[in-house]
Order: C-alpha cells, then sequence, then structure tokens
C-alpha cells in the first residue's frame, strides 16, 4: 500500500492537556498563528485541520485535537461497558463508547480526540516530559491505543531541566511504544523535525513517499529563506552605504539636523530589515527567544550609532556619519563621457549630462557652495552588517537547544570581510542605489550583482564555517 | 528567483511592489483580514499579489495607482500632440507662403532630422543595453521625475517609484522609452508627409533647390541618393539643373513624397511596431522578484494552506462540582492525587491514608469515607501538573461527601498554581491557603 498524492497523510496530535499539542502543530507547520495557546488547560476545544502542502499538493493534514483530561475516567468507562467477545476489538470497544450518551455529555471533548483518531493514519502523541508518568496518562494512552492506529509518542519540554525523559521512555517502551521522538517544541534539537517524520515513517511506512517529499520540501524552504535573509542583508548594506545627504547650509545647526535624520532612516532601515528576517524565520518581533540576541520587540536593544557599540564588535569607532561626498565621485570615463557628448544632442539624453554632472559637478559644486554631504561611516555599516549577520547565524541554526547568540569571535572569524568591503565600495560610487525613503533610488542589474556577489561570498563563509 | 505566472498584470506588478515598498520604508501592514483570501491563491506569487491588491484597497494605493495610470495617460497624450505640433512645425518650414516648396528643406525637415535622431536613439539604445547608469536616465528625469519628486503627495510618489521599478525589472522602462520615440517621430514624419499630400494635391506649387552654399554635383548626388528608394519602387528619379526641376510639378511631387514614406514614415513605423510588440511581450513575462526584501518574508505566511475546524467546540464542557466549605480545618485524613513526591514526610503521619491515581484507588477511598469515621479531608495536590477534569471530577466526588481542603503544593510554577486556583474555585472546591503560597 503507497499513498499516491491523491490521498492525504492524516495525522492526528493528541495528548494530556497543556503539554504542547497545539505548540507542536504550530513548529511543524511553521505557522506562529496556528489556533490558540496558553498556559491553561482546555485551550483547544475543537478539531481543526492544517494541511502541510508540496507545490500545492497536499501532504500532510494534522489535526489539532483537545486535551484529554479524564483518562482515568474514561478507561473505568470502557472497562465498565466491555461488551463479552468483542473486548479485544479496542476499535469496536471505542464505537461503543462514541455511540454511548456519555460521549455526547462527561467525555465529549475525549471523544472528539478518538473519533478524529479513527479516522487518522496515526498520531503524535504529546508529552510534557517534566511531568513523572502518572497511571491517568498511561490510562489515556491504553484508551488510545485501543483506536489501533500507530502512535508517535512525542516528547516535549526536553529542554527544561530535571525533564523525565527517560523514565519516560522506559515506560513506553512497555507498553510496545518504541518509536518515540525527543522534540522540544519551543527549540527543537538541529533536524529534530526531520527525526519527527521519520519515527512518523517508522510506525506507517506507507507515508514514506509523503514524508521524503515532505523533508525534501522543508529543507528547500530553509535554503530559501537563508538566500531571502542574505538578500536583505546585501540590500541593507546597499542602501545605507550608497545614501547621501546633502546640508543645504553649512552651519552646526543644519549639518546636526541632517545628520540626525540620516541617522533615523539609517536606524529604521536596519528594523524593517530585522523584522522581515524574523518574518522570514517564522519568528514574531516579539518572541521571547531573541533576548539571548539583544533583540526586544523586533528592536536592536544597543544603539547603532554609539561609539560603545562600534567597540563590542571590535570596530574603530568613527563619528557614525561621515561628510565628503568625493568618495561617490568615482569617474566612468567612458559612459561618462559618451553620454555627455550624445546628450549635448537633444534633450531627451539630458539623463547623460545630469549624470556626468553628479560625477564631476555635483562634488565640485558643494565644494565651491559649501555644502556638505553626509554619508554613513564604514564602521558603522560594518556593526550594521555585522549584527544582522549574527542575527542570521543565530537563526539558522535555532535547534541548539536555544537561541545562542553567536559570539562576536566567531563572527570575525566567519565575516565575509573582502565581499563587504567591495559590496560598500560599489554602493558608494552610486548614490542612487540607496533606497532609502528621501534618495533617488535605481535598481539595477549591476546592483543586484553586486548584493549577489556578497550574498554568495556570505553563503560560503558560512558552509567553512 | 523569478518566477513566471501567465496571469500576472501590470496593474498587479505595480501594486504589489507599492505594497512592498510601503511596508519596507513604514513597517508591515496589519494583513489579519486578507490573509485568507490571499493563502487560497494557488501560486505564491498569485498569494502575493492578492495580499497586496487587498491592501492597497485599505491604503489607498489602489487608487493611486489608478490616479498614476491617468497621468502616464497624459503624458502619452502629450507626446503625441507634441509630436503633431513639430511635424507641422517642421513642414512649414519647408513650404513658403508663395507655394513654392524649398526642396532641400523638406528633406531636412521632414526626413534629414528624423533620421538624425534615429541615429541618435540607436546610439543611446546600444549605450544603455551595453551599460548600466545611462540608460534611461533621460526619459526618467523628463517624465517620471517630478511624478516621483514627491510632487503629488507620498502615496502617489510611492505608486510612481514603483511603476518604475517594475519597468525597471526587464528594462522594459528602456522599450517604453524607445516606443515612446518612435512614436513621436512617426507622428512628426506621418503629419509631414499628411500636409505635403494635402498640399500637393489641392494647390498651386512649384519645386526649387536653389543652389546655396552646396555645388551642383553635391546636390545632384543628394537627390540620386534619395532617388535611390524610390526607384526601387518604380518613382523615377526627377531631373534637376540650375536650382529648378526639369521634371514635371507631378512627377517631383509624387517623388517627394515617396522619399517621406520610405526614409521616414516607415522606418519609424517599423520601429514602432517593433517596440510596440516588445513591450507587449515584457509585459506578458512580467514576474515578481520572490526573493525579494519584503516579499521574501511574507512565505511563512502565505506558503500555509490555511486551517478549517474539522470538529467544532461543544457550547459547554461538562463540568463536575464539590461543595465549598470553610477553608482552614484539621484533617482527620490526608491524601494525594495522582502521586505524593514528598512521601518520606508523611509516612509516619498516621492520617495519610495514600495515594489515588486511578479508578480503583479513587473507589476505595471514597468506600472508606463512606464508612462515616472520617469527615474532614485534605488532599495533596501536585501543582507543578497542570489542572484537568478528571482531576477535579476525583475532587468534586470527593468534596460531595466530606469536607474537603486542597492543598496545593510545589507551588513554584505561579502560572500553574493560578490555573488551578481557577479551576477549583469554578468547581466550587475549597483551596487551602498556604502561607507560603501567597
Ligand atoms: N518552554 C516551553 N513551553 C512550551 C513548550 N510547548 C508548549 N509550551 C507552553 O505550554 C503551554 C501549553 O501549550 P499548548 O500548545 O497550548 O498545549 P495544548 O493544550 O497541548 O495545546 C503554553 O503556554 C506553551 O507556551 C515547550 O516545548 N517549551
Ligand atoms: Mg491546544
Amino acid at each position: 500500500m503507497t499513498y499516491e498524492q491523491s490521498r492525504t497523510l492524516l495525522v492526528a496530535v493528541v495528548g494530556h492537556t497543556n503539554t504542547g499539542k497545539t505548540s507542536l502543530l504550530r513548529t511543524l507547520l511553521h505557522d506562529v498563528g496556528f489556533g490558540q495557546i496558553s498556559s491553561r488547560p482546555a485551550t483547544t476545544r475543537d478539531v481543526r485541520a492544517a494541511t502541510i502542502s508540496s507545490q500545492g499538493k497536499p501532504l500532510l493534514t494534522l489535526f489539532d485535537t483537545p486535551g484529554l483530561e479524564d483518562g482515568v475516567g474514561l478507561y473505568a468507562w470502557l472497562e465498565a461497558n466491555r461488551t463479552s467477545g468483542k473486548h479485544h476489538d479496542g476499535p469496536e470497544r471505542i464505537q461503543t463508547l462514541l455511540d454511548h450518551p456519555i460521549a455526547q455529555s462527561d467525555y465529549e471533548q475525549e471523544s472528539k480526540v478518538l473519533k478524529q483518531l479513527l479516522v487518522s493514519d496515526a498520531a503524535f502523541f504529546v508529552i510534557d516530559a517534566r511531568d513523572p508518568v502518572l497511571p491517568k496518562f498511561m490510562d489515556e494512552l491504553a484508551i488510545l491505543q485501543m483506536c489501533g492506529k500507530p502512535i508517535v509518542p512525542v516528547l516535549n519540554h526536553t529542554a527544561a531541566e530535571g525533564h523525565q525523559a527517560q523514565v519516560w521512555t522506559e515506560k513506553l517502551a512497555r507498553i510496545g511504544l518504541h518509536h518515540w521522538v525527543a522534540f522540544d517544541t519551543v527549540s527543537p534539537q538541529e533536524g529534530g523535525e526531520t527525526q519527527v517524520y521519520e519515527q512518523l515513517v517508522a510506525v506507517l511506512p506507507a507515508a514514506r513517499k509523503a514524508i521524503k517529499t515532505l523533508i525534501a520540501e522543508r529543507t528547500m524552504e530553509q535554503a530559501q529563506r537563508r538566500a531571502a535573509a542574505i538578500r536583505w542583508l546585501g540590500e541593507l548594506i546597499t542602501d545605507v552605504s550608497a545614501c547621501q545627504f546633502v546640508v543645504q547650509h553649512r552651519t552646526d545647526d543644519a549639518t546636526d539636523a541632517a545628520t540626525f535624520e540620516l541617522q533615523r532612516k539609517v536606524v529604521a532601515h536596519e528594523q524593517s530589515c530585522l523584522r522581515h528576517i524574523l518574518q522570514i524565520y517564522g519568528f514574531r518581533p516579539d518572541d521571547a527567544r531573541l533576548s539571548g540576541l539583544s533583540v526586544t520587540s523586533g528592536t536592536w536593544q544597543e544603539d547603532l550609532f554609539d561609539p560603545d557599540t562600534l567597540r563590542d564588535f571590535g570596530v574603530k569607532a568613527g563619528k557614525g556619519i561621515a561628510a565628503g561626498g568625493a568618495a561617490g565621485a568615482s569617474i566612468d570615463v567612458m559612459t561618462g563621457g559618451f553620454s555627455l557628448g550624445a546628450g549635448t544632442l537633444i534633450g531627451a539624453a539630458a539623463g547623460g549630462i545630469w549624470q556626468s554632472w553628479q560625477k564631476f559637478g555635483q562634488p565640485l559644486q558643494y565644494k565651491l557652495q559649501g555644502y556638505t554631504p553626509l554619508r554613513v561611516d564604514d564602521g558603522v555599516i560594518e556593526v550594521l552588517a555585522k549584527r544582522q549577520l549574527a542575527l542570521i547565524y543565530a537563526l539558522q541554526r535555532r535547534g541548539h537547544a536555544a537561541l545562542e547568540p553567536i559570539s562576536h569571535a566567531e563572527l570575525r572569524d566567519h565575516f565575509p570581510m573582502e565581499a563587504f568591503v567591495k559590496l560598500r565600495k560599489k554602493a558608494r560610487q552610486h548614490p542612487q542605489w540607496s533606497a532609502l525613503p528621501g534618495s533617488e533610488f535605481r535598481d539595477s542589474p549591476l546592483r543586484q550583482q553586486a548584493i549577489d556577489a556578497f550574498g554568495k561570498a556570505v553563503l560560503d563563509s558560512m558552509q567553512t564555517g | 528567483m523569478v518566477s513566471k505566472t501567465p496571469t500576472l498584470t501590470l496593474r498587479a506588478a505595480v501594486v504589489t511592489e507599492i505594497i512592498r515598498l510601503r511596508e519596507i520604508e513604514e513597517g508591515a501592514l496589519d494583513d489579519q483580514s486578507v490573509l485568507a483570501p490571499a493563502r487560497k491563491q494557488p501560486t505564491f506569487t498569485e498569494k502575493v499579489t492578492e495580499r497586496a491588491r487587498l491592501l492597497a484597497i485599505q491604503t489607498g494605493d489602489l487608487e493611486a495607482y489608478a490616479h498614476l495610470i491617468r497621468a502616464v495617460t497624459w503624458v502619452l497624450i502629450l507626446v503625441c500632440g507634441f509630436g503633431i505640433l513639430t511635424g507641422l512645425g517642421l513642414v512649414s518650414s519647408a513650404i513658403s507662403s508663395d507655394g513654392a516648396v524649398q526642396v532641400p528643406m523638406a528633406l531636412f525637415a521632414l526626413v534629414g532630422v528624423n533620421f538624425i535622431m534615429l541615429v541618435i536613439w540607436g546610439i543611446l539604445f546600444a549605450a544603455a543595453l551595453r551599460g548600466d547608469d545611462v540608460r534611461s536616465r533621460g526619459i526618467t528625469r523628463i517624465f517620471w521625475e517630478p511624478l516621483t519628486r514627491g510632487a503629488f503627495g507620498s502615496g502617489r510618489t510611492r505608486a510612481a517609484r514603483a511603476f518604475l521599478n517594475v519597468l525597471q525589472q526587464r528594462r522594459a522602462d528602456l522599450v517604453l522609452f524607445s516606443l515612446l520615440s518612435h512614436v513621436f517621430w512617426s507622428l512628426v514624419a506621418l503629419v509631414g508627409l499628411f500636409v505635403c499630400l494635402v498640399f500637393f494635391a489641392f494647390r498651386a506649387h512649384g519645386f526649387v533647390w536653389e543652389t546655396t552654399i552646396l555645388s551642383e554635383t553635391t546636390i545632384h548626388n543628394l537627390i540620386a541618393f534619395f532617388a535611390w528608394l524610390p526607384a526601387r519602387f518604380g518613382v523615377p528619379e526627377p531631373a534637376w539643373s540650375d536650382g529648378v526641376f526639369s521634371a514635371t510639378i507631378r512627377e517631383t511631387g509624387y517623388w517627394l513624397l515617396s522619399v517621406i514614406t520610405l526614409y521616414a514614415v516607415i522606418p519609424r513605423l517599423f520601429f514602432a511596431a517593433l517596440f510596440w510588440g516588445i513591450f507587449g511581450w515584457q509585459l506578458r513575462v512580467l514576474a515578481i522578484d520572490l526573493t525579494s526584501p519584503g516579499i521574501s518574508s511574507l512565505r511563512p505566511r502565505l506558503e500555509f494552506t490555511g486551517h478549517s475546524v474539522v470538529d467544532p467546540a461543544p457550547d459547554s464542557i461538562a463540568a463536575a462540582h464539590g461543595r465549598a466549605c470553610e477553608r482552614t480545618f484539621e484533617p482527620d485524613v490526608i491524601v494525594s492525587l495522582d502521586h505524593e513526591p514528598d512521601l518520606t514526610s508523611l509516612q509516619n503521619d498516621t492520617r495519610y491514608w495514600g495515594v489515588i491515581d486511578g479508578a480503583q484507588t479513587r473507589d476505595a477511598f471514597l468506600s472508606r469515607l463512606a464508612t462515616g469515621l472520617e469527615c474532614k479531608v485534605r488532599m495533596r495536590v501536585d501543582s507543578r501538573l497542570s489542572p484537568d477534569r478528571g482531576s477535579l471530577r476525583i475532587l468534586s466526588q470527593i468534596a460531595r461527601v466530606c469536607l474537603l481542603q486542597v492543598d496545593l503544593t510545589f507551588p513554584l510554577d505561579k502560572e500553574r498554581v493560578s490555573a488551578w486556583h481557577e479551576a477549583l474555585d469554578a468547581s466550587q472546591i475549597t483551596v487551602l491557603e498556604n502561607v507560603d503560597d501567597i
């Protein structure tokens, strides 16, 4: 028997109340918005389905179920209501219960779970590994096993101190459940998701094909996420390096005001990047797991323009904002000269003149008129890049227990400095490459090439690191 | 990675870009209300565009887009109007009021200028294809810059920027510029041709090519050059000497018209049609860069197929009820629920009965209570465990036959303790207030 693509694998997520069933679904679905999670019991009262698809084809439907809460009472009822001759037929006994009025009253929630399990291919039984192995939990398992479906025990909360996973696994073995998996839904170990699915295949070999596709899909998504995050970083470096503000009057007040404005825009852009990267990895900005990375409420705690922050990242403290637009005045004689010549002929080529003007004339004009072009200091851009990359590293490695911050030393060794400097310098030469609000942004293939080259360097350093 | 969908319209692409820019600049929009319909779309691109479209309705960006398109249309109309005026201007420079047609001037104004502009366009186009920064600087300056300058409010500015970004993706901006330029000069040439035709048909006229600084041989060569192509189509070269055409007026007229047609109108119309085709093709293969910032981060939100309720929650869940009693009394019997982690301290207490951890122990304890000897019970409940209906049912059963106080042991987790308090209150079961608990 194999599952064709038309037949979706159905897996119920069951377990005692408050053990993290809904949390497991969220993690497996990569959807932070699924269902409702709370530390109160009986939060989930309905059976809810969510489907994981690949290329639009559904592969696996997971069912979130209400918690089992009265295993003791229900098991006693089932024992008391054995019908002679059928007492080895688990599903038959469960059906007897479902047909009984008590399935609509006292055991309404439990019946929902059992009804769902009867029509599913298998179940994940979620266990809070901090709990001791109590008889009531074993009663619940015994009832679930009556449904005659393969069960994969998922040991949740294994990242907690003093968990009892060892005791649990021994007890599970005694009732024939050997294919358990330890999977802390909040901070899963690296490759944990794959392990969960592999155990599912172990108890349900027919699911192999679908699960294989699913795992491949997840691996591809992981690579996609990484590429997207790195691309964002490249864009951020380009935008901030390229941006150039002109202070109209050479007074301290005006310079201060413009500096402040530029800082504000850079910080806002960095936040935007940070939030998007978190979203790419399916985090919420207020995720508590981020505190180790000094991100709170989707904001970096340290001020980007604070010399201390720069020092922290091993960057020489500068003024934060550098004056002097001459850095942008690299000369492309061919293009500039050419468009100037052609441009004098007709108005339509005014762009050529403009461009040459921008390259040669404007810096000169600024000098003569006393305007000051402001640019963001190299050091600041370096910090910006380094901490955003640290975040990507950490998110990428999510699973080593908790989200550990990556050390600065580690970052120094793996930071693709050469590629970074190259991108920064290229961007410096093209003020129009900055997408910061207020800049005259022009995207171009050359800009994308520069960003892609940087992304490739980051990927290479990730693979070696 | 750029993925293609045949259904992506210019509107969808631009609106998506507007929303992308908005979200990058101002932070993510609240898209809860539009997620469901967006997720229903089959491909990721369609999910993204549908989300953007629905958000754009809320933000007013859809209207900004409509404005933009109106503005672009006006620019096109102005270009056409200007082309007609230019054509009229140029042709009138060649025909003097007494009806004499200055052939060299007519050739220069209606064919020469057109040709020079074609060459300039070709140079710029090649440069733009080769280089990077030259490209369409001119056109963006002239046509779009006022739009992007923020002269029309930030929403419309963003719309204009988005429009440019989308066009730039496959250099459609360059093609659009070329198309405009060819349409413009086609109009100029057509107007010239038309005016000449009307003039030649309905007014007395004559053709002159008076010796200017050009030598006679130069003029002969020029005429031969312009006569070459018409000759292929059977229009003979008009004879000329000493500033006058010796051919008939009709012959010369036909020749001049065919020169304008073959050297100006047809090449321009050809290019206009070519670029029209290219632009149309570019619009058909429009794509959204799914890895671009602001789009890539939507994947986790949109790829999800959504969830459905299979079995709805009941109106109410059967809850057990006990009987509240006074809080402080010394119990005659102590029992533990589920397990007893602190057994050693209790073992010497003669009042300790044991653990209720299943139906058997529960029934045993209840039958003991039924003897009526003891009626003050203290139940030790490990507050680290989650409260559940099963536990509450057992507690309620006991509370109905005797005085029951619940002792929440191990009050380490505040959340759990308060969950227990809530649950016990709802079941009207008395909790022993621990001193170290509060
Ligand atoms: N620290 C930690 N908390 C978890 C984990 N799994 C679930 N929780 C928390 O446990 C509580 C119950 O989770 P929920 O998913 O609602 O459980 P359900 O009743 O089984 O659906 C919530 O407060 C979760 O945040 C985990 O692996 N680690
Ligand atoms: Mg739940």
